[in-house]
């Protein structure tokens, strides 16, 4: 009998209510999530459907005009999050959960070296870590990353770095403290479709290597399918259904789901172009 | 797990140990280049602006004969050329020629006036850009909320204000009404003198002529036209603060420094290092703007500084005193607009030396 994997991120009834001047909006309503260990999931939904806004609302990364509420935020090891006060969300941020966002550039602090940014996430987590210490493990994470020569690039500023090269320097950042949990948001948008393929494969194999988890969010049924264990589609703020990714793709029940896999071109199909 | 490593080789950017030494020799070289112009340029608008300086000088009843008799004792009745190669000969043995009222050298009346405008400039600016970056990256960080409220409700008022108005008001409250500033007499009250003169700046004079109660009646004298110009101008740099500092608090890399776990003080830090060359900036440009643009002030707090000075010059057609003050104008602001690019330069390896 196959025993059901250890469960690392329980969510239930997520919701996001954001304060504008034109009142209260709700981009994102009663969102259930499950990660288990080693398992990547994939959130897939068009842009504004609140795929980013709920990754966000996990962390409390939303601005000060929004307000996250959920029955529970269960994070194995740690509880129910759900209630945690800033600081304590530090403890959980980049230390049990690593976050890669879309844009490199934007992620890198562009005045301080690459070095300082490892040093200050690292002095944030651990007390008395020396820079000389932290200057070591910067080089092995940068190494784990494929960066050949990472001297260089421990000396450099983000606005040197290649797209390819900088989003390698944020994995490598998000995975200093060893989190068990990866968020990935649009990991890939803005880089070189043969640099996309490498990032993902770098990603996913950090989490496969480690025994990690991840959550993985995207609007490309490519990379879901590539990728990823199973799948959860939020449509209009709401999770409109979730599976095996084998299941949801090849009956999807939802009709935004059939939609979504029906604008996918598929190989073989006769194209309709107007001569 | 398959994967092309990539060369970390592909850096490219400048070399960190010439780069500074290039940046403040290539900068050095344009002001000197840029002072030359400022110098022609001083020499041509002061000669080519209308007014007759001998007619205004003799005065309302003076004859013909008169007049040419002041012109030639000025030097005013030979060619624009003649004149234009003794003034640049001058200026470079640090002549610039007397006033044609006080008879005294230009340079020593700069000399003597400088310290004190640079004095009231430095110190307000000081003031105006500590509490204006306070104000206006809190007001960025509580956005919307009752600080920010509080925060641009003052800067929308000092903004309002004009500068010579604040200072009467202050004199009107601060001394007359409650009597605790010195009379606005400038830099000392009357009946105290100036100490030796050393630096021409009158606080450090006393400091170092030994006398302390000289040393706090001139930093009384400093607070009322220091904090008239510091209250206006740190609104505007209360409103720079706000946008740039709510920018980077909004940029990614802020969202990422905080997503990693940094403690709120290293995220408002990320923030800053970013901000923090517009402000630096913005410093620069309110500095060289105010030196000789705060007369009025000057005029109101009876301070005897370069601005006062220039403005009766301009009213008197006093040419050589007008000739002088661009040029230190124009000086002072490029000076400061090199040292501006050097820091910046320093602070964000943004910017390409060359």
């Amino acid at each position: 009998m196959n025993s059901v994997a250890e469960t690392i991120l329980d969510v239930r009834n997520l919701a996001v209510s954001i304060a504008t001047p034109d009142g209260v909006v709700n981009p994102v309503k009663g969102v259930d999530l499950t990660v288990r260990k080693g398992e990547i999931v994939g959130v897939v939904g068009e842009s504004g459907c609140g795929k980013s806004t709920t990754i966000k609302g996990v962390l409390k990364l939303l601005g000060p005009n929004s307000t996250v509420t959920a029955d529970k935020i269960e994070l194995a090891g740690h509880g129910d999050i759900s209630g945690f006060k800033p600081r304590q969300m530090n403890t959980i941020r980049g230390r049990a959960v690593g976050f890669v966002a879309q844009n490199p550039f934007g992620s890198l602090n562009p005045i301080y070296t690459i070095e300082r940014q490892f040093y200050e996430l690292q002095k944030a987590h651990r007390t008395g870590v020396s820079k000389r210490e932290s200057r070591e493990i910067a080089r092995d994470m940068l190494n784990g990353v494929g960066i050949v020569g990472p001297e260089r690039v421990l000396n450099g500023y983000a606005h040197q770095l290649s797209g390819g090269m900088a989003q390698r320097v944020v994995i490598a950042l998000a995975t200093t403290l060893s989190p068990k949990l990866l968020f990935a948001d649009e990991p890939t948008t803005g880089l070189d479709a043969t640099v996309q393929a490498q990032i993902l494969d770098l990603i996913t194999g950090l989490v496969a290597d480690e025994g990690r988890s991840m959550l993985l969010v995207t609007h490309d049924l490519g990379v879901i399918a590539q990728y990823c264990q199973r799948v959860v589609v939020m449509y209009g703020g709401e999770v409109v259904e979730q599976g095996s990714v084998m299941d949801v793709m090849v009956s999807p029940q939802h009709s935004y789901t059939q939609q979504l896999i029906g604008s996918v071109p598929k190989s073989g199909e006769k194209l309709n172009v107007a001569r | 797990m398959t994967l092309a490593p990539v060369e970390g080789a592909k850096i490219r950017g400048p070399k960190r140990a010439s780069g500074p030494w290039r940046l403040v020799l290539g900068r050095l070289g344009f002001l000197v280049a840029a002072l030359f112009g400022v110098m022609t340029l001083s020499f041509l608008l002061v000669s080519v602006t209308p007014g007759d300086p001998a007619r205004l000088i003799a005065g309302p009843l003076a004859d013909e004969t008169q007049v040419t008799a002041i012109e030639a004792e000025l030097g005013l009745d030979r060619p624009l050329g003649e004149r234009y190669l003794d003034y640049m000969g001058g200026l470079v043995q640090g002549d610039l020629g007397d006033s044609y009222y006080s008879k005294q050298p230009v340079i020593d009346e700069i000399a003597s006036k400088l310290p004190a405008t640079l004095t009231l400039v430095l110190l307000s600016v000081a003031l105006a850009a500590v509490l204006g970056v306070v104000v206006g990256a809190v007001g960025a960080y509580f956005r919307t909320r009752w600080p920010d409220s509080v925060g641009r409700l003052f800067t929308g008022i000092f903004q309002a204000v004009p500068d010579f108005f604040l200072g009467l008001m202050l004199i009107y409250v601060f001394f007359f009404v409650l009597g605790i500033a010195p009379a606005p007499a400038g830099q000392l009250a009357f009946s105290e003198t100036a100490p030796a003169r050393v630096t021409g700046f009158i606080p450090i004079d006393s400091l170092v002529a030994g006398d302390t109660s000289l040393f706090v009646s001139s930093l009384k004298h400093l607070v009322l036209p220091v904090l008239t110009l510091g209250l206006v101008y740190a609104a505007y740099f209360a409103k720079t603060a706000r946008t740039t500092v709510g920018r980077a608090l909004n940029s990614q890399q802020v969202h990422f420094a905080r997503a990693m776990g940094l403690p709120e003080r290293t995220v408002l830090r990320y923030a800053f290092v970013e901000s923090r060359t517009t402000i630096v900036t913005y410093a620069g440009v309110i500095f060289a703007a105010l030196l000789g643009g705060e007369a009025i002030v000057e005029r109101v707090f009876a301070w005897d500084g370069i601005g006062t000075w220039a403005l009766t010059g301009i009213l008197r057609l006093d040419l050589p005193v007008v000739q002088g003050m661009v040029l230190v104008a124009g000086a002072l602001t490029l000076i400061t607009y090199t040292l501006l690019d050097i820091v910046v330069g320093l602070l964000d390896p943004r910017i390409k030396h060359a």
